[in-house]
């Protein structure tokens, strides 16, 4: 989904697909946080840009005739399994745009418009936007994520990278919860809560709330 | 090469002031908000008096007769130059460049009570006293060369100044390129042998075209193109008027070495597929002959074209987009990275 209207608030969000556009837009909205435009690193693309594109992200931002209300920018990608390499790629693409950087995640760069990152899952932790909702979708049904936490051990996920884990883990628990599509793409069992696989008010998502929250005093 | 310009009260210009010009600066913006302004605000400094009054009768219509009262006149003729039509505040347009490239251009009105002159012999009934418009160019040894526009009732005229021009063409946007003056350059380009570099650019991008060379034809010079499996050369022309207005505009950049080019609404009679062999042919020929170009265009597509023609090397292309709040126009400037993301990311960068 493309978004190239006028951007009339002073916050923009942009993160690396569509599953993150989706989350975002849908926390912001439950939570009743400070409101944001949310794009992803390329909206000409369903998917998304990926990591590779926040420079094409800013620069591109910056040609929006309403470039200027923008005061604050929040650039949001994944770990993986390398914390520190994908922050300082991020902080370099954002640098090579020309925009003044943050020193370290959370932190907010002075300049107009400001500039922070977030890394998920926060806290330096291997993974991706899959693993920030493994513990929301545990909390919203134990029992089951039991049975999926045994499916995981039996199938060796325990010797898997943290991103491959999470996200083999969320599938299987989107698969046997969500009982009408068994192959709801994550976006959208973040847009309909009909079947609250993942509930986005889970005190696991408290600290991203915190710091979106935190833009409301700016 | 202009490196930058400082426009003061000029059309839709209170101030308007620009570094860091590209090679190829192309101008996009809503209509009226003041791209073929800023053509015209480096055609003018870098004009001489006839080429300035040839393109004032061909913009205001004004061939043959004039007529009114002295005071209508005046500001039909320079009115709307003056930035909210103030004709009590001077034009000032500088332009920084290399060499002949740096002039500047003062237009002003005399104080009043002076009448507007005119060529001998010319009554104009009903006229009232004005203040002629001066024309005070300055060139890149900072010699001033001041005209004073005469009025006859054969229409406008601006002395020549005598001096050693910089080479620069300007593309009206429906202006159709002379065949003639095709010839003309074309003829230039051979003479100085230079006219194999040319053609090779050229069949680059359309490869059905083997050779051109001018042919005297009903009595006019004439390029003629040779066409892969035609026996007969054809006039250029007659192949179509978008192949002759490419022509005009890659003669206009090869003819002369470091020539600045000013083409307004370059997508016009154009077909969109052929965009990119338009802008590729530009690349190669303003890197070549060490060009400049200050093009406006309308066309996604066409800007679209440029991008992919240009790939990863748009260190020397510019986007210019000019905003009107008002009556005042700005203009914003993005570097030819931010100008290929915007296009790439599908924002609106028009």
């Amino acid at each position: 989904m493309r978004d190239n209207s006028r951007f009339n608030l002073t916050r923009l969000l942009i993160c690396e697909g569509a599953k993150d556009k989706s989350f975002f837009a849908n926390f912001i909205e439950k939570r009743n946080l400070p409101r944001f435009h949310v794009r992803t690193t390329n909206d000409k693309n369903d998917s998304g840009g990926g990591i590779t594109k926040f420079e094409m992200a800013l620069r591109a931002t910056r040609l929006n005739r309403s470039f200027n209300n923008i005061a604050h920018i929040i650039l949001v990608a994944d770990n993986d399994e390398a914390p520190d390499t994908n922050f300082n790629n991020i902080r370099d693409q954002a640098t090579r745009a020309g925009f003044q950087v943050p020193e370290s995640e959370l932190e907010r760069s002075s300049g107009r418009p400001t500039i922070a990152i977030m890394m998920l899952p926060l806290n330096k932790v291997h993974g991706n936007l899959e693993c920030v909702f493994v513990e929301a979708a545990r909390n919203a049904d134990r029992t089951i994520s039991s049975y999926v936490d045994q499916f995981a051990a039996l199938v060796g996920a325990d010797q898997w990278t943290n991103s491959r884990r999470g996200k083999a883990w969320l599938r299987s628990i989107l698969a046997v919860r969500c009982a009408r599509d068994p192959f709801i793409p994550l976006g959208s069992a973040l847009n309909d809560d009909r079947d609250n696989i993942i509930p986005l008010t889970d005190n696991s998502l408290d600290k991203i709330a915190d710091f979106l929250g935190s833009y409301g005093s700016l | 090469m202009i490196h930058s310009m400082d426009v003061r009260n000029f059309r839709c210009y209170r101030h308007l002031k620009v570094d860091g010009c590209s090679r190829l600066n192309v101008i996009v913006g809503d209509n009226g908000s003041g791209k073929t302004a800023i053509l015209e605000s480096i055609f003018l400094p870098l004009a001489t008096g006839s080429e300035v009054a040839v393109r004032l009768r061909q913009l205001r219509g004004i061939d043959s007769t004039l007529g009114g009262s002295m005071r209508r006149i005046e500001e039909a003729l320079w009115g709307d130059f003056f930035y909210n039509n103030d004709m009590t505040q001077k034009i000032s347009l500088v332009m920084s460049g290399d060499g002949r490239d740096s002039r500047s251009l003062e237009i002003s009105r005399g104080s009043g009570g002076t009448e507007l002159p005119l060529e001998s012999g010319q009554e104009l009934l009903g006229q009232v006293a004005a203040a002629p418009v001066v024309f005070t160019w300055t060139d890149h040894n900072k010699n001033s060369h001041i005209v004073t526009p005469k009025i006859s009732q054969s229409g406008l005229n601006l002395p020549e100044t005598g001096e050693d021009m910089p080479d620069f063409f300007f593309f009206s946007a429906n202006q159709t390129v002379g065949s003639i003056e095709n010839a003309s350059r074309f003829s230039e380009l051979s003479k100085a042998n230079k006219q194999e570099t040319f053609i090779r650019i050229f069949s680059n991008e359309y490869d059905w075209i083997e050779n051109l060379n001018v042919e005297v034809h009903a009595g006019a010079p004439i390029i003629f193109a040779s066409i892969r499996g035609s026996k007969r050369k054809l006039p250029l022309p007659n192949i179509s008027s978008g192949i002759n207005r490419i022509t005009g505009i890659m003669l206009a950049i090869a003819s002369r070495k470091k020539s600045v080019v000013l083409v307004d609404e370059i997508e016009n009679g154009i077909y969109y597929r052929h965009l990119g062999e338009l802008w590729r042919s530009i690349i190669t020929s303003i890197r070549e002959f060490d060009g400049q170009m200050f093009v406006s265009t309308h066309s996604k597509e066409c800007l679209t074209a440029l991008v992919e023609a240009a790939g990863n090397d748009t260190k020397d292309i510019s986007l210019w987009r000019t905003e009107k709040d008002g009556s005042e126009a700005t203009v914003k400037q993005f570097s030819g990275e931010d100008f290929k993301a915007g296009i790439e990311y599908g924002e609106e960068v028009r």
